[in-house]
């Protein structure tokens, strides 16, 4: 089970000039993944179950359950675009 | 003349060590003001190098600077576990600080004393500052496992503020000092200040940094900006070093002006990668952590405390992680110092059984 975010905001576009759009949003999400017998593998799988929410920004697993094999996971993630061109000039 | 052959004459490997005590989960040890500074001091004599987090390193005026420490923020720390980005440390860094617009013109004045204070007495160096251009709009929550985490109403400004540091002002690491809403009259607070529960701050303290730090691939850290609280008589010693002034930014301006920098790409000498670490010291009850997990597979020995509970129950069994379980961080400095000098833990106890042949029919999982 996957509890989805809170819709975003809005996704706009950067608007010629424009400072004080909202572009990126923070959002806490829980999520269920399978507990792997490979514990190298465990990192991947959750950010690959947590990027189907967002960008992940903070996580960890809060809880294990071993007798149905399922790790929970408490994440912020963000969603909608950063305002920031990477390598623009000022 | 004799040569003695010291562990570092026969191995030129320095001896590293992480240590990890996650923010925002009530750690009994670390949850408070700075209150892991004395096991990373200790841990800082018996390693070559220390990598740990500003949860670890910052008491608000109080900090201690270790030559050998490495400042690193949550989340570059896991992409260096995950081996993603390596740590270049640096002489000096140019530290850039946003000041939330939320913050009262007396309180900025205070932030602004301390920037030159920083400058005059510590001889660090701090380009111009920015203020955000709208309130960052800080709010704190708390998730059901107990983890305290928090949002913000405008993560852009934030990030507009850190691209203008960087790019005008040439920063090299960023302080952000937010506004964060006063709640004197608060149980989280009030147990907080007695050295139990949750620090409330700390998880909403942790997007913001890990915001910058992933846009940016740059140090940060942060430091919130609140009321001064009443006197109380109760305070804990744990709790005490963030009620010594009117700021927490010295620990932050000391811990990022020598914050290795995070970089990506080939490797040049002198940068440290993950695989140049030996050991993790985290506590037992959080062993479920991005770098941790990120770690897992590899020879890093994994040391996990049990008198430093926390809000959460994730030990390493259950996740499949191999672990040297410890009661005390005294004790694991001394499981550090055994590894450092290449001694089995197991025959410093009274008890050492017998050598057993390996045994039958037993194969490994394969991970492949």
């Amino acid at each position: 089970m996957v509890e989805k975010p809170l819709p975003a905001v809005c996704l706009r576009q950067r608007p010629p000039g424009g400072v004080l759009e909202t572009f990126m949003n923070t959002h806490f999400i829980t999520a269920e993944v399978d507990l792997l017998a490979c514990p190298e593998k465990m990192y991947s799988a959750i950010e690959s179950v947590l990027q189907q929410q967002g960008d992940p920004l903070r996580w960890a697993v809060t809880s294990v359950d071993v007798p149905r094999q399922k790790l929970v996971v408490e994440a912020i993630v963000t969603l909608g675009n950063s305002p920031v061109v990477p390598n623009a000039d000022a | 003349m004799f040569l003695t052959l010291t562990p570092e004459f026969l191995s030129q490997r320095p001896f590293t060590v992480l240590l990890l005590v996650p923010t925002g989960i009530g750690a009994a040890i670390g949850g408070y003001a700075g209150d892991a500074l004395p096991v990373a001091r200790a841990i800082a004599q018996v390693a070559d190098r220390l990598i740990t987090h500003p949860n670890v390193l910052n008491g608000a005026q109080l900090y201690w600077p270790m030559p050998n420490a490495l400042y690193v923020e949550g989340y570059g720390l896991d992409q260096f576990a995950a081996g993603r980005w390596a740590l270049r440390p640096v002489h000096q860094n140019r530290i850039g600080v946003i000041l939330d617009q939320a913050i009262e013109p007396e309180l900025r004045l205070r932030h602004l004393q301390v920037m030159d204070a920083a400058r005059a007495t510590l001889g660090l160096a701090l380009s111009e500052y920015v203020l955000t251009d709208a309130p960052l709009g800080v709010s704190l929550r708390t998730s059901p496992s107990g983890v305290s985490w928090g949002t913000l109403e405008n993560p852009d400004s934030l990030l507009r503020a850190a691209e203008r540091l960087i790019r005008q002002a040439k920063a090299e690491a960023i302080a952000v000092i937010a506004r964060f809403p006063d709640d004197t009259e608060s149980l989280a607070l009030q147990q907080y200040r007695q050295g139990q529960g949750t620090d409330a701050l700390a998880g909403a303290e942790a997007v913001i940094s890990h915001l910058v730090v992933r846009e940016f691939q740059i140090p940060c850290a942060h430091a919130p900006a609140l009321a001064p609280l009443p006197l109380d008589p109760d305070l804990s010693p744990r709790a005490a070093a963030e009620e010594l002034g009117y700021t927490f930014l010295p620990c932050v301006l000391a811990g990022l002006s020598r914050a290795p920098q995070l970089v990506s790409g080939p490797a040049r000498p002198g940068d440290l990668t993950a695989a140049e670490v030996d050991a993790v010291v985290t506590p037992l009850s959080a062993c479920g952590g991005g770098a941790l997990l990120a770690l897992a597979g590899s020879q890093v020995r994994l040391i996990a405390v049990a008198e430093n509970q926390t809000a959460l129950w994730v030990p390493p069994e259950p996740l499949g992680l191999a672990a040297t379980q410890v009661r005390s961080y005294l004790e694991a400095v001394g499981a550090l110092v055994a590894q450092r000098a290449g001694i089995d833990p197991r025959a410093l106890g009274s008890e050492l059984e017998r050598i057993q042949p390996l045994a039958v029919g037993l194969s490994q999982i394969s991970c492949n």
